[in-house]
């Protein structure tokens, strides 16, 4: 064998010379330089900005001297964490704070260890509570906002828990259950102070999400993985099996589609196997969300995958070989207004 | 190569000041890296451009907090891979559909393990590795940027980035010396 890194360093030269650059690619890029702002427009943007920036600080004044005293009685009373909300989700991400991010969960966060960089995001962010020299001493403070704003899975949460290993500070959120309204834009931003030494080289950020318990069914994770298509049948699944329908129950899907479903059955379990891979599909519908719990038994690496959607849809496409039935959970998307789908079974009938 | 890095900074400083023709150059020179660098991430060819385009945007309207002009590819490869991550968080909820469909051809889809060496090809392997693996390496071998450099791009430490690089390169080794046994 070669040199392994001549051999690496050749074999990403040789995939990269092979990557065809689109013509739309550079189009698009053509588009945007050409379309960048004029120096006129970003003097009357800074003017904008300035004008903004003035309100929210005359406004914020208040806040300050009503916070001073809060963050003292946050320490004292342990009660450490609090949320603030803004308005103006673009004004945060172009204030220019510099953030970390959780690529794994999509954070954006950051964890300010003393007063001279507090002050910078708190200026920015003028709702955060004030605090001392002194009470960075012991402590820290993380802020952290969800960047999808839209995803149902990451409204109301709170810190739960911030502690840490020898190398790694971990932080656990949760999302709280008296939900508020879901469909309304994530905008807010959560703090909590923790002991310096909780304050380590890595971050592993944690959401505890909704766990969907469905009545008389074992839960997910103990469902063996040689789970047939007759013994999901007879637990009361509905089952699929390379795409075709094979329990008489999916009207149970479709009342819980149009929120007809009868004594309190908010919830489903779907028992789809494509070739040799065995999907179970937990859906469970409370005050306005659908959650969705899925895992491929099968493949016991994969964990149980945890999704929450405004809608579920049905959707049938009359091909010319057969019908198409594909169900699907939906949000709005995270730029615009259009919706995003996540496929949850399909039918060929 | 110190003209390249001297005439580099020249642009930055010039995008600075607010010339939009410098800036221009200034991407014009990365456009391709930044397509492949963004490709490791992102598999279609419109999340690409999205990702991208928010990268140019976003550099352009934060490039006077470049405080040192000679880091400016360090910085834009940084909020690339940003906007990937973000780009690839929103699809990951359509990869569903993705899934079924590679279930599916699943179904029909067979390779002997003669047909599999004769395809073999050495990028095939790295290609096993994860995300961040496989962008480490990249930014290591193809991109020539140091440790150093990666820990910055990658919000990682140098140790994290040193250890990866050799845990992954005695992957894809093990993994040459399994194929080679077939």
């Amino acid at each position: 064998m070669k040199d392994i890194d001549l051999q690496i360093k050749e074999a990403f030269i040789k995939n990269n010379d092979n990557i065809e650059i689109p013509v739309e690619y550079k189009q698009m890029i053509n588009n945007t330089l050409e379309n960048l702002p004029s120096k006129t427009n970003r003097k009357h943007s800074k003017i904008f900005n300035f004008i903004i920036g003035l309100i929210a600080t005359i406004f914020s004044i208040t806040g300050v001297c009503f916070a001073t005293s809060a963050i003292s009685e946050h320490i004292k009373q342990n009660i450490n964490q609090g949320k603030i909300s803004s308005n103006d989700y673009n004004q945060i991400l172009n204030s220019g704070l510099d953030w970390d991010n959780d690529y794994e969960n999509g954070f954006y966060f950051k964890m300010i260890e003393n007063l001279e960089n507090y002050q910078k995001y708190k200026n920015a962010l003028n709702n955060l509570p004030d605090m001392s020299k002194e009470d960075f001493d012991n402590n820290f403070i993380l802020i952290i906002s969800s960047s999808f704003r839209r995803d149902p899975g990451q409204a109301n949460l709170i810190i739960k828990d911030i502690s840490s290993t020898e190398d790694t500070t971990n932080i656990t959120l949760k999302q709280l259950e008296n939900i508020e309204d879901y469909t309304k834009y994530n905008n807010d931003i959560i703090y909590a102070i923790s002991s310096k030494e909780n304050l380590k080289q890595n971050r592993k950020i944690t959401i505890e999400n909704f766990t969907i318990t469905i009545p008389n069914m074992k839960p997910i994770k103990e469902l063996p993985i040689d789970y047939t298509v007759e013994g999901a049948i007879k637990d009361g699944c509905i089952v699929a099996e390379n795409g075709i329908l094979k329990s008489n129950n999916i009207d149970k899907l479709d009342n819980l589609i149009n929120l007809s479903y009868l004594d309190n059955e908010n919830y489903v379990r779907i028992y789809n196997k494509v070739s040799d891979k065995i999907q179970i599909f937990d859906i469970m519908w409370i005050e306005g969300i659908y959650y969705l719990n899925w895992t491929t038994i099968n493949n016991p690496e994969q964990g149980l995958q945890y999704h929450s959607f405004e809608t579920l849809n049905k959707d049938e496409f009359e091909l010319p070989e057969n019908k198409t039935i594909i169900y699907g959970g939906f949000n709005k998307d995270f730029y615009s207004d259009d919706s995003t789908g996540f496929c949850i079974l399909i039918i060929y009938e | 190569m110190e003209n390249d890095i001297s005439s580099l900074e020249e642009l930055v400083k010039s995008s600075q000041a607010g010339n939009n023709l410098a800036f221009t150059t200034l991407i014009t020179n990365i456009q391709d890296e930044l397509f492949k660098i963004a490709k490791l991430r992102l598999k279609y060819e419109d999340d690409i451009e999205d990702a991208v385009q928010e990268t140019i945007i976003g550099a352009y309207k934060h490039l006077k907090k470049l405080k040192h002009p000679e880091y400016f590819k360090t910085w834009i490869i940084r909020i690339l891979i940003n906007n990937c991550n973000k780009v690839y968080k929103k699809t990951k909820k359509e990869i569903n559909y993705t899934y079924y469909n590679e279930l599916v051809s699943n179904t029909t889809y067979s390779t002997s393990n003669d047909e599999q060496i004769q395809n073999l090809d050495f990028y095939m392997l790295i290609e096993k590795l994860s995300y961040k693996e496989k962008i480490t390496l990249s930014l290591y071998y193809f991109s020539e940027f140091t440790t150093k450099e990666i820990s910055k791009i990658l919000n990682e430490s140098e140790g994290t980035i040193r250890s990866r690089i050799s845990r992954s390169k005695l992957k894809v080794k093990k993994m040459y010396k399994e194929v080679e046994k077939i």
